[in-house]
């Protein structure tokens, strides 16, 4: 039986919504897949290529050299991290995968794609920023340490140098 | 132009999931390497191991005795060859020269290096720049493994080993200071394959 249809009815099934109409990635969604992929390709580069005895045993034996204070607290974290390490890296590798997905359905960001993509695109980010922010923070307590470190022993010289420039005075003065 | 550009992507999509297994092989195979408790996690048949054929020279006069170890709490065993074939005496009609013997034998091999020490060596700490050689509780999970410190000329009492760890010959000792006693394991090298324990004989041998 003939059922009379609206065009309001006609335009909704044979138009699909704007809303959900494929389009190319924006420039900076681009730029953020793109940066993603290196530093996970990074990560994963820097975690088969670097020994490990470079993050654990050179610091660790390290004491009482450079480090007069916060030996034991470098190597806490030192510790920590590379404990942690494992965890991050198989976080990066689910993400490389996730990043490409994303490349291939947009054959390399060239082609449009549904606007879920575009939110996973813009998701898959903050795993990545989570590793590398342990890792920045990582390096933060380093940079710290190295710098209170550095002040005590220019402090350590220039007394040194005081006490040596007082001697030196008073032996002249007599 | 956007077909161009799309086959352009697509090669390059290939290449990148190519990239991405050879990654994924090459990260979980070192994650296997470095962490042993990975290695059960990762493994299809967590309870059983293999060792390559390629690993191990087996001379025709030659016997091998594994030696079965774990660490201190550890509850992972190692199965570790002898440094030291044992020679069976072979009937022969000609003497071999004790040169030709002893170059022939088999010799293990970590990161390239021979192991200096026997089990029931004393070794002696060389450390002359005042760092530390960490006696550890396992010979990998690194720093959080730490027992105890030895220091400059300490004495270190070889009871087991080697293990090849991350390219370090480690060993298990016995390290006395004051009223207490740590056993646990001591690199033999640093990473830069300078000594760390040497011998009574040339306690300083650190280049």
């Amino acid at each position: 039986m003939f059922q009379p249809l609206s065009l309001d009815d006609l335009l909704r099934q044979h138009v699909r919504s704007y809303a959900v109409w494929p389009e190319p990635l924006q420039a900076l969604l681009k730029r953020s897949v793109l940066l993603t992929l290196l530093t996970e390709v990074g990560l994963l580069l820097a975690f088969v290529f670097v020994p490990p005895n470079v993050w654990t045993l050179l610091v660790v034996q390290e004491q009482g050299g450079f480090f007069l204070v916060g030996g034991d607290y470098l190597n806490t974290i030192t510790a920590f991290g590379y404990q942690a390490l494992p965890y991050l890296v198989l976080l990066n590798l689910v993400m490389l995968f996730v990043t490409l997905m994303i490349l291939t359905l947009t054959l390399f960001m060239t082609m449009p794609v549904p606007i879920l993509m575009h939110r996973l695109a813009a998701a898959h980010v903050f795993p990545t920023m989570l590793s590398w922010g342990s890792l920045l923070v990582l390096a933060v307590c380093f940079a710290v340490a190295i710098v209170i470190n550095l002040v005590i022993w220019v402090i350590i010289i220039w007394l040194t140098l005081t006490v040596i420039w007082v001697f030196l005075s008073s032996l002249g003065n007599n | 132009m956007q077909i161009a550009r799309q086959v352009i992507g697509l090669l390059a999509t290939v290449v990148l999931w190519v990239g991405f297994a050879f990654l994924t092989v090459l990260t979980l195979a070192t994650l296997r390497t470095r962490y042993p408790e990975w290695d059960a996690r990762l493994s299809i048949h967590p309870y059983t191991t293999s060792v390559s054929g390629s690993d191990i020279m087996q001379p025709e006069n030659a016997v091998w005795t594994p030696v079965l170890s774990r660490t201190p709490t550890s509850q992972r065993w190692v199965v570790t060859p002898t440094v030291r074939p044992t020679l069976m005496p072979q009937p022969s009609n000609t003497a071999i020269p004790q040169s030709l013997i002893s170059t022939s034998l088999p010799v293990m091999l970590c990161n390239g290096r021979a192991p200096s020490f026997e089990v029931g060596d004393t070794a002696v700490v060389d450390f002359n720049r005042g760092s530390a050689l960490r006696i550890l509780n396992s010979a990998v999970g690194g720093a959080m493994q730490t027992l105890a410190q030895a220091y400059d000329n300490d004495l270190l009492s070889i009871i087991d080993g080697p293990i090849c760890a991350d390219n370090i010959w480690y060993w298990l000792v016995i390290y006395r200071i004051r009223d207490e006693q740590y056993t646990g394991w001591a690199s033999e090298t640093d990473a830069r394959d300078n000594p760390i324990m040497c011998t009574v004989d040339m306690p300083e041998c650190r280049r």
